[in-house]
Order: C-alpha cells, then sequence, then structure tokens
C-alpha cells in the first residue's frame, strides 16, 4: 500500500506519511512507497542521543524570540537575530560510521547562541571532555610527581533566590565572591585547583513564597591533595558555609553542599584501579558541565508568557558571561592542554583526543536533515569519502580561498552587487509582486 | 529600505508558505491549550540527559503546540499592529 498523500513540485518536494522533506536530493524516489528512515545516534550505554528534542526544543525558542520581537520593538533586531539563527541551527548532521556500527558527528552547522537547546547540548559534551582530559593529565602528573593522585571534590555553593532586575547583580556579585575566596589563605593552603560552573534556575512552585525567583549558584570542582582528609588541610562543612557567608557579605547562612567524589557504591576514588577512575569521575564532570541555564527553565510549553519573561532575561542577562573557568592546577592543565574555547570553539567535534584516524583511509558518511512535517532527522543521502581528518583539512582550505574570494571581490565592488541581489532574493521570496514592482520599479514577477 | 520578510516556518515554498500564514491567522492560544499542558505534571527530567521524553509522543506535540502558538501570536500581533 503507498502512503504518499500528496506531491506538489516532483523535483523538489516529497510528502510522505505526513513527512514533508524540503530536499531536492531526498533519497525517496517519486511514487515510491519507501519510508523515510529517522536518525538513531546512539550513545555507548546504548541511549539515543537527544538530537530530536534539542532540535524541537530549538524550534520553540525560535518562536518565542519572534514573540519577543513583537513585544518588544526596541529590540526587535536582537530578538529576529537570534530566532533566525535558532531556527537554523543544526539544519543537518553528516556522521561518519565508525566500524563497530556507531556513528561520529562529522559536519554540521551550530547558531552558538547561548540559550540554544542544541548548542547548551553540544557545549555541555565539549565542557565534560575537556574536565575529563584535565582531570586524568592532572592526575597523571600528580602521581609521576609525588606517587599520590588529587582528591577531588564538589562543591555547591548558593545564594538567595532573587528577582529578575536583579540577576545580573547578583552573579557578578558570587563571581566576585568566589574570586575573594580563591585568594584567601585557609583556600589556598588546601585547594590546588578548580573548575568554576555557574547556574541559573528558576523557581515554578506555585505554591512556594519564592515563584518566579531566580536562583544563581555554583558548582565547584576541586582538587586536593590525596591527604587532604587526615591533615590541617581539611575544612569542615560548616568552615565552608561560614567563608562563604563571609566571602559573599551575607546576612543569613546560605545553603552550600560539598562532597567528595566517590564511585557509585561509595569507593573512594583513589581506591580504585588507575584505569577505573577517569570512568568514575564521570558524575562530577557531568555536574560541573550542566547549562548555564536549562532549557527547561526557560521553555515551558505550557506556560508561553513566562516562557518569555524567562528567555528575555536570560538573553539580556547571560550574554558576554564566562559561565565556566578554571583555577589553579586545572587553569595550568587545561592551558598546557590547549583546550579549544567553550564559549566559541567547535561543536562539531566535541572529543578532546584525535583518536586513532588513519589519513589514507576512505570513510562512510551519511547524512540526515531536519525535517518539518516529520520533526525529525531523515536521512537523506550517504557517501564514500576521505578520512575525517583529510575532510577537515580540505574544508578548511575552501574556507579561506572563500573568505580570499570574499576580500578580493569586497575591492571590486562585486560583493555589494552580490548583496543586493541577494536582498532582492529575499524579498522575493514572499513580498507580493505589486510591492516589489514599488521597491524595484517593476518588471519583477515575484517568483524566486 | 525594504523591510525584509521572514517566513514564520523557515523557507517554506511560498505557496506552503502562504497556506502556513493562513492557518496561522487563527487563534491558536486556546485550541492548541490542551496540547500544550499535555506534559503537565509529568514526572519526566526534561533536562536530563537521559530524559525519556525523546520518545515520548507528547513531547513532540506538546512542543509543536507551543511553536504554533507563538508565531499564530506573532501573525496576529503584526495584524492588529498593521491596523
Amino acid at each position: 500500500m503507498c502512503d504518499i498523500i500528496g506531491v506538489s513540485n516532483p523535483t523538489t518536494y516529497q510528502l510522505t506519511k505526513g513527512a514533508l522533506s524540503l530536499l531536492s536530493n531526498t533519497t525517496i524516489k517519486p511514487g515510491s512507497c519507501q519510508e523515510p528512515e529517522h536518525l538513531t545516534d546512539l550513545k555507548p550505554n546504548g541511549k539515543p542521543r537527544p538530537w530530536k528534542k534539542h532540535k524541537r526544543d530549538g524550534q520553540l525558542l525560535s518562536a518565542v524570540y519572534d514573540d519577543l520581537a513583537d513585544e518588544y520593538p526596541e529590540q526587535a533586531a536582537r530578538f529576529l537575530e537570534r530566532s533566525r539563527r535558532i531556527a537554523d541551527c543544526a539544519p543537518f548532521a553528516e556522521f561518519e560510521l565508525t566500524p563497530d556500527g556507531g556513528k561520529k558527528l562529522h559536519h554540521s552547522s551550530f547558531c552558538r547562541c547561548r540559550l540554544c537547546p542544541m548548542c547548551q547540548w553540544r557545549r555541555s559534551l565539549k565542557l565534560g571532555a575537556q574536565v575529563r582530559a584535565v582531570v586524568s593529565h592532572a592526575n597523571a602528573a600528580k602521581i609521576s610527581r609525588d606517587g599520590a593522585a588529587y582528591g577531588w571534590l564538589l562543591l555547591t555553593v548558593t545564594v538567595q533566590n532573587v528577582p529578575g532586575e536583579k540577576l545580573s547583580a547578583e552573579i557578578d556579585h558570587i563571581h566576585r565572591a568566589l574570586n575573594n575566596m580563591a585568594k584567601s589563605a585557609r583556600w589556598k593552603g588546601s585547594v590546588k585547583g578548580w573548575l568554576r560552573a555557574t547556574e541559573v534556575t528558576r523557581n515554578f512552585n506555585q505554591k512556594s513564597a519564592w515563584y518566579g525567583t531566580y536562583h544563581p549558584h555554583m558548582h565547584l570542582l576541586l582538587c586536593v591533595n590525596a591527604r587532604y582528609y587526615k591533615s590541617k588541610e581539611y575544612i569542615k562543612k560548616q568552615e565552608w558555609l561560614e567563608m562563604w557567608k563571609h566571602y559573599a557579605g551575607l546576612d543569613y547562612d546560605p545553603i552550600i553542599d560539598i562532597e567528595t567524589i566517590k564511585t557509585v557504591d561509595g569507593q573512594n576514588i583513589n581506591d580504585l584501579p588507575k584505569e577505573q577512575r577517569a570512568a568514575s569521575m564521570g558524575k562530577a564532570c557531568a555536574e560541573v558541565s550542566k547549562y548555564a541555564a536549562k532549557p527547561s527553565d526557560y521553555l515551558r510549553p505550557d506556560d508561553l508568557d513566562m516562557s518569555a519573561e524567562t528567555v528575555r532575561l536570560f538573553d539580556l542577562t547571560l550574554e558576554n558571561r564566562r559561565m565556566t573557568s578554571w583555577g589553579g592546577v586545572l587553569k595550568e592543565t587545561a592551558k598546557a592542554l590547549k583546550l579549544d574555547d567553550i564559549e566559541t570553539g567547535d561543536l562539531v567535534h566535541v572529543e578532546t583526543e584525535s583518536e586513532d584516524e588513519t589519513a589514507n583511509k576512505l570513510a562512510d558518511y551519511v547524512t540526515y536533515w531536519w525535517s518539518i512535517g516529520a520533526a525529525d532527522y531523515i536521512k537523506t543521502t550517504a557517501r564514500r569519502g576521505d578520512a575525517p581528518e583529510v575532510e577537515r583539512q580540505k574544508k578548511r582550505q575552501t574556507k579561506k580561498q572563500v573568505h580570499a574570494r570574499r576580500r578580493a571581490a569586497a575591492g571590486s565592488g562585486a560583493l555589494a552587487k552580490a548583496k543586493k541581489d541577494a536582498e532582492r532574493e529575499w524579498i522575493a521570496w514572499d513580498a507580493d509582486p505589486e510591492e516589489i514592482a514599488e521597491i524595484f520599479g517593476g518588471g519583477e514577477d515575484g517568483e524566486t | 529600505m525594504a523591510k525584509r520578510k521572514r517566513q514564520p516556518w523557515g523557507n517554506l515554498p511560498p505557496d506552503v508558505g502562504q497556506f502556513v500564514s493562513d492557518q496561522l491567522a487563527r487563534d491558536w492560544e486556546e485550541l492548541s491549550r490542551p496540547c500544550r499542558e499535555v506534559c503537565r505534571d509529568c514526572p519526566a527530567d526534561r533536562d536530563s540527559e537521559e530524559s525519556p521524553c525523546m520518545n515520548c509522543p507528547f513531547a513532540g506535540l506538546s512542543t509543536l503546540a507551543a511553536t504554533v502558538t507563538c508565531a499564530s501570536k506573532m501573525i496576529r500581533l503584526k495584524d492588529k499592529l498593521d491596523k
């Protein structure tokens, strides 16, 4: 039984079972009954990576930004730009097929917006990989130096919830407080290195007295000497509380949490064999590499007005802020490893190691494009190409050539002409013929 | 200077874009409310890496219903402003 429900333009668009693909290179042949192949990208533990979820959330966020552009005309340009970028984020994903049957992302296009759920997810993966790399290198250096690894703690420091208008100042305040605390003799004597990750959540509990307020807090991964627990370096929870209260200038007892990073069954991480230590850091890495603001905190399909208000505040507050930073020996290790910047770096290749890529080996690639109708990534093409690293080098070269041509074109005035042509095409897309005639002086038919 | 226009659903072909715009002109706020509220009180942690929502039929439904509502709100606001 053929499930094609209509073909509006057989050369360009295909409709099958309600799944609309806007691609000319779709694998679905006109008139065939082929089912679209949805993206399944599995993690090593067999669970699917959440591409679909983040793309759908991105669509909602884009619509929320559109809505904001209308509510706040004075900031419309900013919000529309965000909306366009997020709507166009990761329209496709090309994967390299690995010998074990898995998929490894090879190419995509990310918008890099702070609140984009897709980019936040990629950033958190990248930070997680970087944390694991830094931790294992710092430990290896310590073991070769002293014969013992570092001990690891997870410290969470908080302040009371604040209303939206005070959020920006409060984030500045807790960052300053941490900087001051890290300069204290007590801290310096105990903590050898740290990673700070700032997170903001919102209270959505309508029964709570703090309903609608924001909760900025910081997760800190601390590295201490192995003798920390049995020496004067040890800092009790109450002392951590007093220190934070003092440096943050608080007149109330804040909520803090300090825990030793242990394995799932409660073992101390240093008691494990070397090869198992890195894996056991997973929980702590996941905690500190969490998103700056959770998508579920600003995207509430059931409360659009609150979503819009939260998105606007987060967009204005979190812009140009460094939500993660390294300190002490971890900073030195991160510097020595020449890690890519989390805020501006590559979001496609999130792993830190270069892996076992053979330069001359061919690789198989498969591409999935986002389909609006199916609300999922659908397979479009499969190809055999050069090894990933060779392809990346080629892409870099092509990019350089394009930039060189652009610079040359800018000098000759051809760029201005190309921009004007693009503007004409953009407007012709949905403007009516009369409007185009008015702008360009007639002679246009309004079709692209 | 000509005002740039953007298709509410990205780069749809003109005829489809027009059809979608016409549909969005309806007030979807109330019509889509049951769909938008279908996840209310669901115990799933949507933010978790292991979130079960990706495989839940209602997650897509509520997100798309909210997207349609936002887009329709925008179109109706624009119409209101034009008048």
